[in-house]
Order: C-alpha cells, then structure tokens, then sequence
C-alpha cells in the first residue's frame, strides 16, 4: 500500500489503528537504528523506540501531513533520544565518571555489539561530539540523509547543518588517528 | 589528510558492528503494538476515575461524615442517659445535708426521745 493511501487511513478513526501498525513496520527498523547510534546499547533503544511510537500514536491527530510522515516520526524519535540522554546525563551527574566513558565500556561488554578495537575507538570518537552534532553526524554518515530533510527534522538551518557535520568529521578523524 | 578521509571510508565499509536479538525485528511490530494497546488502556482508566474522583471523593467525605454524626450522638445520648440516672442521688444526699445543717441539735435530741416514747 501506498504511503499516501496509509496517510489518508491514519485521518480516518476506522482505519487509524491499522495504518498506523502498517507504518510501525514500514519505518521500525531505520528509526531503530538512528535512536541506537546514538545511545549504543540495545536494551536503551529498545526503550527508546516504544517511547518514540507510544508518542507518534498520542500525537497522530497533530500530524497534519504536512511533512512526511517519515519526517515527523524522525523528529518524535530525536527528541525521544535527547530526553533520554538528558535523563540518563542526570543520573550519572554525581559519578565520577562521565557519561560517555561509561557508555563506551558498555560497549565492549556489549554481547550485541561485535566492532573491533578500531571500531570502539570509532564510537568513542563519535561520542566525544556533542550530543546534536553527534547526531548529525550519524544522520549523514551512516544513513546518508538529505541536509535539507535533516532541516526539517533537527530545525536547524542547512548551512549550520554542513558545518556540522564538516566539524564532525574533522575531530572524529583526529581523534582516531591520535588517541590511544 | 587523504589517509584520514580513508579512515572514515574504510570504517563505513565495514559491516554493521551493532547487532540484535534474533527475530527482534519481525516480533517488534506486534511487541509496539502491544505497548501502545496497554498505555491506552491504562490512559482510559486513569481517564475514568479521573472523570469520576471528585464525585467519589464527595461521596466519602459524606459517608465519613455520617458516622462521625452518628456515633457522636449515639454517644452523647449514652452520656445524658447516664448523667440523669446519677444527678438525683447526688442532690438528695446535698439536700440531706443541707437539712441536717439547719436543724437544732436539740430539736433532733427530743424527736428521737419522743420516738421512743
């Protein structure tokens, strides 16, 4: 079925339910993958994406189909992802140890993540970023998004979005060419 | 900075290092479902009693009241029954009192001889 026939469905209190269950499977898995390049361990995007869907279905009545629908379930999705980075940045505040340090040493105790030594010190590159430039760059470089459907998604203008994402690149290189 | 940019093109060559538990992608679609069906029910619950809480709210507070009423004036009647039946004694033994107060020791000397008499 069409997108567009999906959208209509979604208007229609009768077949709201089962467009919406038909647009879950269309875009679980890219959404799934955004929101785990971001907070790495699947247990926290699997929770992340319930959250992400549980909210689309709250706000379906707002979704007017001005957007596209992908776009409005990425943006529920980033600010899912913020919020819970946010949170868990909260908890961690009285440790001693920061945040990301201790993401990526999940990570190597990650029995769903199989990456090498070069492949940890790859995410521990990115995590370095902040958390919106992380974000954009793992937009660009892993799924190769549009800077002007990332406009929409992040509200943040194309020019501001390529700089970025040029700065990005530059310290992730530096950092895993340089540290050990 | 050409072996740079190969850095990160070799690392985007690479497979996924992410990985998930089997069968996670085709049972997701029926597990979000599941979720979204659960929170909705909970959200008609809530909305439910949230409808209804102040009329169950007043109707507490009546019923709290009616046995505060209640046993109040059960007791307080208890009380006065009681007080009634003690009161009388108490002011006859005043009044015996007061009345022997008043009497003449010798006037009581010669009721009791005539008595006898």
């Amino acid at each position: 079925m069409q997108e567009s026939e999906l959208i209509a469905q979604l208007k229609d209190e009768s077949t709201q339910s089962q467009a919406f269950s038909a647009l879950i499977k269309k875009y679980q898995e890219q959404v799934y993958w955004l929101i785990r390049k971001m907070v790495l361990s699947h247990d926290d995007a699997n929770d992340v994406l319930q959250n992400t869907f549980l909210h689309a279905w709250k706000g379906i009545k707002t979704f007017r189909g001005d957007a596209k629908f992908s776009t409005w379930l990425y943006r529920i999705a980033v600010n899912e992802t913020f919020t819970f980075l946010a949170n868990a940045e909260l908890k961690n505040a009285n440790n001693m140890t920061d945040l990301e340090d201790i993401m990526v040493q999940n990570l190597a105790s990650d029995e769903y993540f199989e990456g090498d030594e070069l492949q940890i010190k790859f995410q521990k590159a990115i995590l370095s970023l902040p958390p919106k430039q992380r974000m954009v760059f793992n937009m660009k470089y892993f799924e190769d998004k549009k800077y002007e459907e990332m406009e929409e998604i992040l509200g943040t203008s194309v020019g501001a979005l390529k700089a970025s994402y040029h700065h990005a690149v530059k310290k992730i290189e530096s950092y895993v060419l340089m540290e050990d | 900075m050409e072996t740079k940019t190969n850095i990160l093109d070799s690392l985007k060559g690479e497979k996924n290092p992410f990985k998930v538990p089997e069968g996670y992608f085709e049972s997701l679609g029926p597990v979000l479902q599941e979720v979204i069906d659960q929170k909705e029910n909970v959200v008609k619950t809530e909305t439910f009693l949230s409808r209804f809480r102040p009329m169950l709210y007043a109707a507490a507070s009546v019923a709290i009241l009616v046995c505060v009423t209640f046993t109040f004036l059960t007791n307080h009647q208890e009380n006065v029954d009681q007080a009634r039946n003690q009161v009388p004694e108490e002011i006859n033994g005043i009044q015996t009192k007061i009345l022997y107060t008043h009497l003449e020791e010798e006037s009581i000397i010669d009721y009791l001889l005539s008595e006898e008499e």
